[in-house]
């Protein structure tokens, strides 16, 4: 079950380790202490990329601090995932027992939600970058980042009201 | 009940949309979202989602029952559709003008337009499935029905202020 948690934790640790081999100054501290605040997270994304990248930066620099942010975003992502997958398993699981229909189990449609969600963000991280000319690549990386953020957020407020409300688990 | 509502539908010769549009047991003000989107800009405009539906359940009580919520969160999720659909057709206007002015000079750079329908038909298959996944977590409980069209709506809002945006760039451009 944590399978797919670690496979994205071990995307995500390359990344970083690339962004900080390619010289870039980067501090995950803006972005922490933005989502530590009262505002609404999704004003924080971008900012430990962008106090990364300062005033002027190559498109390879760019990347690279975007790419770093995308990390801290993935592990954000893939603990809210574990999470969830979790719940889906003990739901399933009653379910099951119960002798309730398999049909439209929560561990499937998390599944097959996941898959959907790749496949919209690199269809929207491609139109994004094709406009761009020769910042294309670092248009690319800004993209990826924000969609992985705009995803780690919804990922955490699914697995914040299903233990909320205690459901996944009990049903 | 859904069924009842199914069979009248049909029975008018009514397509689903337009009874969704017309027949709403709720009273839904598109104008709510509307005043929203002009008092804000940028990122600051997700706040608007579901404004629409809140001011729908303080309409004739609404939002005392499931099935109230239920449409009211609906009603607002076709609001958020058209909104999106109207941004999208500005934008597969504007790219297709400028896939085919590259194409005259001829750019290798690959074209617009099949790229933001390639993005616009994941967008409709990831929200379906995290809709279907948000519904399987409510067990079949009596609040996965507004539970999916709440999720419809937010997921169709956030989509909606992308591609707003996106078209007002684009218009702005050309100007």
């Amino acid at each position: 079950m944590r399978a797919g948690a670690l496979l994205l934790i071990g995307l995500a640790a390359p990344l970083a380790a690339q962004a900080q081999g390619a010289g870039a100054d980067f501090d995950p501290a803006p972005l922490e202490s933005c989502l530590s605040g009262e505002g609404d997270p999704a004003s924080c994304i971008g900012k430990a990329a962008e106090n990364c990248i300062g005033g002027d930066a190559s498109v390879t620099d760019r990347r690279a601090c975007y790419d770093a942010e995308r990390a801290l975003w993935s592990d954000r992502a893939a603990t809210a995932l574990d999470s969830l997958r979790q719940a889906a398993a003990a739901s399933d699981a009653a379910q099951i027992v119960a002798g309730k229909s398999p049909s439209g189990l929560q561990g499937a449609q998390l599944g097959e939600a996941e898959a959907a969600w790749a496949r919209y963000r690199d269809g929207a991280c491609v139109y994004g970058a094709a406009l761009q000319g020769e910042g294309a690549e670092a248009e690319e990386a800004r993209c990826l980042m924000r969609k992985t953020a705009e995803h780690a957020l919804e990922l955490q407020d699914w697995a914040a009201t299903l233990s909320a409300q205690g459901k996944g688990g009990t049903q | 009940m859904k069924t009842l509502w199914m069979i009248a539908v049909a029975a008018l010769g009514l397509s689903a949309t337009a009874a969704r549009a017309e027949g709403i047991p709720v009273t839904y003000d598109p104008q709510v979202i509307t005043a929203c989107l002009s008092a804000k800009s940028g990122p600051a405009r997700s706040a608007c989602i579901g404004l629409g539906a809140a001011h729908c359940m303080t309409v004739d009580n609404a939002g005392s029952s499931n099935a109230g919520m239920g449409f009211c969160f609906g009603a607002e999720r076709d609001d958020w559709d058209n909104r999106l659909n109207a941004a999208y057709q500005t934008i597969v206007a504007q790219d297709g003008k400028m896939d085919a002015e590259l194409k005259e000079l001829g750019s290798a750079a690959p074209p617009q337009v099949p790229a933001l329908k390639e993005m616009q038909r994941a967008w409709i298959a990831y929200r379906d499935a995290s809709c279907t996944y948000e519904m399987s977590t409510w067990g079949g409980g009596s609040g996965a029905g507004p539970a999916g069209s709440q999720c419809e709506m937010q997921l169709t809002g956030a989509q909606a202020l992308r591609l707003i945006a996106r078209a007002e760039q684009l218009e702005g451009d050309t100007q």
